[in-house]
């Protein structure tokens, strides 16, 4: 039992570039370029293709995202994009997410004071 | 000459009689049934040492077959795959980006092309951009046969 809840907490854990993509795709349907495009401005390690993949398979795996195929391109040959976005999971697992940072930093700020 | 074609001729004659008598007696000594048999199992034999020979050995003829179930059990493997690309491929034209479809997925495909047209929007020389592209191109590959598949091991399943 305990073992399984630690495997569920696991799955619900998000890593910085997990959390970066869900904080890009919240409210909106993005393709993997656009969100590389959105990431990467100002981002101290560039998110590449084969980091973006992997994770974004990850989220869909733990449930935080769902895809839609879009319209075949035309200079791809027929070939379709991916639309990915939140989903409610994601979104509350973000938020937890969001509010461990802030409290981690307001205790900081304390602590520091 | 003549001489010695006559002593041939009683040559061949004596030995005739002889294997033709020996026969006989076995003909009479056993079955027809069994003989038969008999000569059929010498003959299988004797083709079975010859195939073995041919082949060199038991072991290598294991080894053959080994081989020869790998290969169809590839082939199977192989028609599956082109079966399973079948669909989706039929819908794509033979444009070179679209044959990149059969190394990574559709949508990895669609957006290189996007990328290097974003790229060719920003005047960048053509060799910085397949060599961008070639770069995106191995890391999807790694990321897709090796990484993902490693993921996936401790992932749950899709949830629905």
């Amino acid at each position: 039992m305990k073992k399984g809840k630690k495997k569920d907490d696991e799955n619900l854990s998000l890593s910085a570039i997990e959390a970066d993509i869900l904080t890009v795709l919240l409210g909106r349907e993005l393709y993997g370029l656009d969100i590389l495009n959105t990431l990467n401005p100002g981002r101290p390690i560039p998110l590449s293709f084969g980091s973006l993949y992997p994770a974004l398979n990850r989220l869909e795996k733990k449930g935080f995202i769902e895809w839609r195929w879009g319209d075949e391109q035309e200079g791809s040959g027929g070939a379709r994009r991916k639309y990915y976005k939140v989903t409610g999971l994601g979104e509350s697992t973000l938020n937890q997410w969001q509010m461990y940072r802030f409290q981690l930093q307001s205790r900081q700020i304390w602590e520091g004071a | 000459m003549s001489f010695m074609l006559v002593c041939l001729l009683v040559v061949v004659v004596v030995v005739g009689t002889l294997l033709g008598g020996v026969l006989m007696v076995v003909l009479v000594v056993t079955s027809p049934v069994a003989l038969l048999r008999a000569l059929l199992r010498a003959l299988l034999v004797a083709l079975l040492r010859a195939l073995l020979g041919l082949l060199g050995g038991v072991m290598q003829v294991r080894a053959w077959l080994r081989a020869l179930l790998g290969a169809l059990l590839g082939g199977i493997m192989l028609v599956r795959a082109w079966l399973k690309n079948l669909v989706s491929e039929k819908r794509l034209t033979k444009k070179k980006t679209s044959q990149l479809i059969r190394f990574i997925p559709e949508e990895c495909v669609a957006e290189l092309t996007a990328l290097s047209q974003q790229l060719k929007s920003n005047n960048y020389p053509t060799w910085l951009i397949k060599m961008i592209i070639f770069k995106c191109f191995l890391e999807l590959i790694f990321a897709f046969y090796i990484q993902i598949k490693i993921d996936n091991f401790r992932l749950p399943r899709k949830k629905k």
